[in-house]
């Protein structure tokens, strides 16, 4: 039930909230401070461990695996602490209806979220140290998309479309 | 012995870490077909060469740059890679099957398009 309470159309409250904290003044410091009590209490129940505790330390894992260059021995850039950052904002972002990807490693320092269906069937979000977000799908032969688009705390309608797609089947 | 004779060539990549294979199939993840930096995909030219060799050429010339052993190769053919607009360049260094997957467009989003075909097309082909 804490999952719907705070899952919104295009992306996770929580996840929103814990990417970006503006407000300066007291009632949003003390909105803020109620806000994030509610995200640690969930963090800390069983969903919230499999919805971001888990996924957060297998990136930090990942990203402590590929920091330093040619990690992969054929010349590969390191992922930075900024695109770990941004990495973790992006998990936060994501509607709880979506399943955890696996996060892999790019060569070009960039981490990919990747949700597999099977055979011709998947979907690649990276994510870089900047606001700049790729993307790219198979959803069966000749049905295939790719693209960039800039981040900004919630997912657009159109990646939420590919992976709905992706999902279906 | 040139290049191309035949109407698609069985190229191989050689893959050592366990994170690039996926657990439910033998299957072969896109990031181990993503160009580095210098827009070269290393791989080996290996129509016509027998199991023993292509491994052989494994143990001299690719296990010894890793940390690993390898696990796998995955197999493809030439003309996925030029159905994708990239091409093979044999430069037959450090062996004479020795070739790289060249003509990405590095920093398009199509890149990564390619490499999720390309991994889609391979065979995997365990080691022995």
């Amino acid at each position: 039930m804490t999952t719907l309470a705070i899952a919104g159309p295009h992306g996770s409250l929580a996840g929103s909230w814990k990417a970006r904290r503006p407000g300066v003044s007291d009632a949003a410091i003390s909105i803020r401070d109620v806000i994030t009590r509610a995200f640690d209490d969930f963090s800390a129940s069983a969903i919230g461990q499999a919805r971001f505790l888990e996924p957060v330390t297998a990136l930090r894992r990942l990203a402590a695996e590929c920091s330093q260059p040619n990690w992969n021995a054929e010349g590969a850039e390191p992922i930075t602490p900024a695109t770990l950052s941004t990495a973790e904002e992006v998990l936060y972002a994501l509607p709880a209806e979506v399943p955890t990807p696996e996060f892999l490693p790019e060569p070009t320092g960039r981490i990919a979220f990747e949700w597999y269906k099977g055979r011709h069937r998947i979907y690649v979000l990276s994510v870089g140290s900047d606001s700049a977000l790729e993307f790219a799908g198979l959803f069966g032969r000749g049905n295939e998309v790719h693209g960039r688009f800039n981040f900004s705390d919630l997912l657009p309608g159109l990646v939420l479309d590919h992976l709905r797609e992706l999902l279906a089947h | 012995m040139p290049f191309d004779q035949r109407p698609g060539e069985r190229l191989s990549r050689f893959i050592f870490d366990s994170g690039q294979l996926r657990a439910a199939a033998p299957r072969i993840k896109h990031h181990a077909f993503m160009p580095p930096p210098t827009g070269r995909l290393s791989v080996y030219w290996t129509e016509g060469v027998g199991e023993e060799a292509v491994w052989a050429i494994c143990a001299a010339h690719v296990t010894p740059l890793r940390t690993k052993p390898v696990l796998v190769r995955g197999d493809f053919n030439s003309l996925a890679v030029y159905a994708e607009n990239l091409r093979v360049d044999v430069d037959g260094v450090p062996h004479e099957r020795h070739a790289n997957v060249v003509g990405w467009e590095m920093g398009s989003t199509k890149t990564r398009l390619q490499a999720l075909k390309l991994a889609e097309s391979a065979e995997c082909v365990p080691a022995p």
